[in-house]
């Protein structure tokens, strides 16, 4: 139907209407992608937030007033990304629309030059945004696509995207030589092939003619070998520790200051620079492990004031032991309020009962966007806010709220909804926020998590092999039973898990579960851990029969 | 010869044999069930009060020694001695003090009578009583011991670990520690008395949990000059928390033990396990 693009670049409408047909193409794709997660846990679905994401990314973009400019557009789209942002790939695929709008602030048209430069920027920026980069995910993908698209840079936008594609495709099939976990489970990276779809989709759009939106094929993913090795923790936790060293605030003073200039330069020493303001004033908030080297620069620049460092790593805060916090000082403690994502109506009444503020519930299994994250926060008030995630995925979108709050937002990140219930109950509101931050913080070593569920597909990870349907048992997320009646699968779970006297077992049923299940299921445990104490909860959440802490 | 004697009350939980070697003399709370009303420790033996908690079917009430018996009492032992000082439990928990006061008002002797509010409960009140005891060995004076109970009271702390909040709620004695009430998880409250009254000090799920939470906040509290270890119905918990404790005492000074009598336990409930210190200075 349309012909194909004008090669000398793209106006906003044609941005929006390019992504839009890439976001088409990526919802025919969720389940092909979904498919592909190396885990077999109903929530960890990484072609699902993708796409939530991107829906974020083109309802934002089209509300944008400026329609028609290219730079204005992608603005809104990297707004719609950082606030749409869901689980790891979402919150490294917001980085790439990050990219694209720094690349075209204040510039109406979208070259081949510049949507290079884009992808140059995302890769820099993906990389800074995961603590511990790991090769052989969508990180490595964005690399590829940017090589690939600077050697066409001097051509079409259409000639910098098919090389970005084509590289893209190749650098995901390799996937597996890059990452022994993709190599077990005989898969190639998720994320990766999520962005394959987008550089297709945008691809089938410049080349004009009927978009066809089907299906995709996966590259064959390159390397495999018959190793049995483990799926380790390693993979699932790449992007859990986003936000480390200092968060680091100033004001410059000069003359003909240069915002970009002065960004750019950040970007080399710092994460998550925010540089605004005016020629003469700017405001700069940086995230870097050492200040040292970004106020030194911004001292050759102009005039630095208004200073603040903040230490990030709440990790190194001590347990305060002054004790007049909690004898004299009555009520002089700051408030603080606890917030926390809950899934299933009976987990949330718990978070309720003791103490926190606000509870976002999630329905199903899905995951909250930063967004929702941000709008929970807003509803707790002013004061600060400790944020609990309860879930491995939830912590990236929420280290990215905290990374947005100006450190109002602390983040417990708890991975699950017991670590959650154990962090909540430390909370004591007479005393301040970082005793508060240590004590919650302290809890989540002192208590184990199962789950059962059923496998989402078939997978061999932690060195079992399992099949789509059977009820799998997870130990802190590591997969170590599996079966094919829950009780039983219960029953082995908590033999992994090293019961002793005194223990105490609590078994928050879920909805795959009935209440006369998970009676009997709660006998059974009783009878075999007999020294233990077992306390059965209606939790409520979807996916899980059963979520048991032991402590 | 004539030295100052030094009364306490059965709130304040101190061994039998502190009270013997200290010559403190403790005047009984009652504790009622139903229309049967019992002198703590003298009529109702600890055991015998658990036991008949925990199997009913009254629940008992306490009510602090009247100001007949507190007045009878002063009157016996005032002649001959050099004053009375008299430690009790606080009164924003028990009406102790209130007796105390009025009978001493009342009582026809000759010595003056020092009434002390610790503001503080169980072993916490009797560590601040045996101070008292101690100066008036040393031969002070009514001012001298009343003062050295005062300075006690003043760093004496009382941490419990309970198995439920039921009896404080059911005794109306919860106080600031109603936050802790609620909710669908089976919880031991911790408490803490402050200001003389009760305070929620954490929650835990497992007792053994709650065991290590009331030995961190010991820890965090301390180091003391005195610290005791007292129980309702957990002999052996108490013992085995003492010796992990012990640091937290002075070099060559043993950690008390002791138990939670009638009086208090009829409002913690059985399975309280519980330290009192008093907090080293500076």
């Amino acid at each position: 139907m349309s012909d194909r693009i004008d090669p000398a670049g793209l106006d906003g409408k044609e941005l929006l209407a390019m992504l839009s047909l890439a976001v088409r193409l990526f919802e025919s794709n969720i389940e092909t992608i979904d498919a592909l997660n190396v885990f077999p846990v109903p929530d960890g679905d990484t072609g699902t937030n993708m796409f939530m994401t991107l829906r974020d990314v083109v309802e934002e973009a089209e509300k944008t007033e400026q329609a028609d400019s290219a730079g204005e557009v992608a603005a809104a789209m990297a707004q719609g990304a950082l606030m749409g942002a869901r689980g790891n790939s979402g919150v490294i695929l917001s980085q790439v629309f990050r990219g694209l709008s720094l690349e075209m602030e204040g510039r109406p048209v979208l070259d081949a030059n510049h949507l290079a430069h884009a992808l140059s920027r995302a890769r820099a920026l993906a990389y800074r945004a995961v603590g511990k980069p790991v090769e052989g995910t969508l990180l490595t993908v964005i690399g590829a696509a940017a090589d690939a698209a600077a050697t066409a840079a001097a051509g079409s936008v259409l000639d910098v995207v098919e090389a970005a594609c084509e590289a893209a495709g190749k650098s995901v099939a390799l996937t597996p030589t890059k990452l022994k976990t993709l190599r077990d489970a005989g898969v190639v990276d998720a994320g990766g092939q999520g962005l394959l779809v987008i550089l297709e989709g945008m691809r089938r759009y410049l080349a004009g003619g009927e978009p066809d939106i089907g299906k995709i094929a996966v590259p064959d993913p390159v390397g495999l070998d018959e190793s049995d090795g483990a799926v380790s923790q390693e993979f699932l936790d790449t992007a859990d520790d986003e936000l480390y060293g200092y968060c680091i605030q100033f004001m410059l003073g000069g003359a003909e200051l240069d915002a970009d200039a002065v960004r750019d330069r950040m970007l080399r020493m710092a994460r998550s620079p925010v540089v605004v303001g005016t020629e003469t004033m700017l405001n700069v908030h940086v995230h870097a492990d050492d200040a040292g080297p970004v106020l030194e620069f911004a001292g050759s620049v102009g005039a630095v004031s208004g200073v603040t460092v903040t230490d990030m790593d709440e990790q190194r805060r001590r347990f305060s032991s002054d004790r007049r916090a909690l004898t004299e000082d009555d009520g002089a403690a700051d408030p603080v309020a606890v917030v926390a994502v809950a899934w299933g109506d009976g987990n949330e009444k718990i978070f309720r009962d003791y103490g926190a503020v606000q509870v976002l519930r999630m329905d199903g299994v899905s995951n909250p966007s930063v967004g929702q994250l941000s709008t929970l926060i807003d509803s707790a008030g002013s004061e600060p806010v400790i944020l609990l995630p309860n879930n491995p995925n939830v912590v990236p979108a929420a280290n990215q709220v905290a990374a947005l709050s100006e450190g109002r937002v602390r983040i417990v990140p708890t991975k699950t909804m017991p670590q959650g219930v154990a962090a909540i109950l430390a909370f004591d509101d007479d005393r301040d926020l970082d005793w508060n931050l240590a004590a919650m913080e302290r809890e989540l070593s002192s208590i184990k998590t199962g789950e059962v569920c059923l496998a989402e597909r078939a997978a061999r990870v932690d060195g079992m092999s399992v099949s789509k349907g059977e009820v799998i048992g997870l130990l802190d997320r590591k997969l170590v039973a599996a079966g094919d009646e829950p009780p039983d699968v219960l029953l082995s779970l908590l033999s992994a898990a090293d019961i002793s006297g005194g223990d105490l077992i609590t078994i928050y049923w879920g909805t795959p579960a009935s209440a006369d299940d998970a009676a009997d299921a709660r006998d059974a445990v009783r009878r075999r851990f007999a020294d233990a104490e077992v306390e059965l909860v209606r939790g409520g959440q979807h996916g899980y029969h059963y979520v048991i802490s032991i402590e | 010869m004539s030295s100052v004697k030094v009364v306490t009350d059965s709130g304040s939980d101190l061994p039998p044999e502190q009270v013997e070697s200290l010559g403190i003399t403790v005047i009984p709370a009652y504790i009622t069930f139903g229309t049967e009303s019992l002198k703590d420790g003298v009529e109702l033996t600890a055991d015998q009060f658990y036991d008949r908690l925990r199997n009913g079917p009254d629940f008992p009430k306490t009510s602090q020694a009247p100001v007949g018996d507190f007045k009878r009492l002063y009157e016996e032992i005032g002649p001959g001695s050099a004053g009375i000082v008299s430690v009790h439990i606080s009164s924003k928990v028990s009406g102790t003090v209130n007796s105390a006061t009025q009978a001493a008002s009342e009582a026809e002797v000759d010595c003056p009578i020092r009434v002390v509010d610790t503001l503080q409960v169980s072993l916490a009140c009797g560590l601040a009583a045996r101070e008292a005891a101690r100066a008036a060995m040393d031969g002070g004076g009514v001012e001298t011991v009343a003062r050295a109970a005062e300075k006690a009271a003043e760093r004496a702390e009382l941490l419990v670990l309970l198995d439920t909040l039921e009896y404080l709620e059911k005794g109306g004695r919860i106080g600031k520690a109603q936050a802790l009430l609620g909710g669908l998880l089976r919880i031991r409250p911790m408490i803490f008395i402050k200001d003389g009254e009760v305070h929620s000090l954490a929650k835990a799920r497992s007792r053994k949990a709650g065991i290590e939470r009331l030995m961190a906040f010991a820890r965090e509290f301390g180091p003391a000059d005195e610290i005791g270890v007292l129980h309702s119905t957990t002999p052996q918990e108490s013992e085995e928390l003492a010796a992990r404790l012990h640091d937290l005492a002075p070099a060559g000074k043993e950690p008390l033990l002791s138990r939670v009598g009638s009086s208090v336990g009829a409002h913690s409930g059985p399975g309280a396990l519980a330290v009192a210190m008093l907090r080293s200075v500076g």
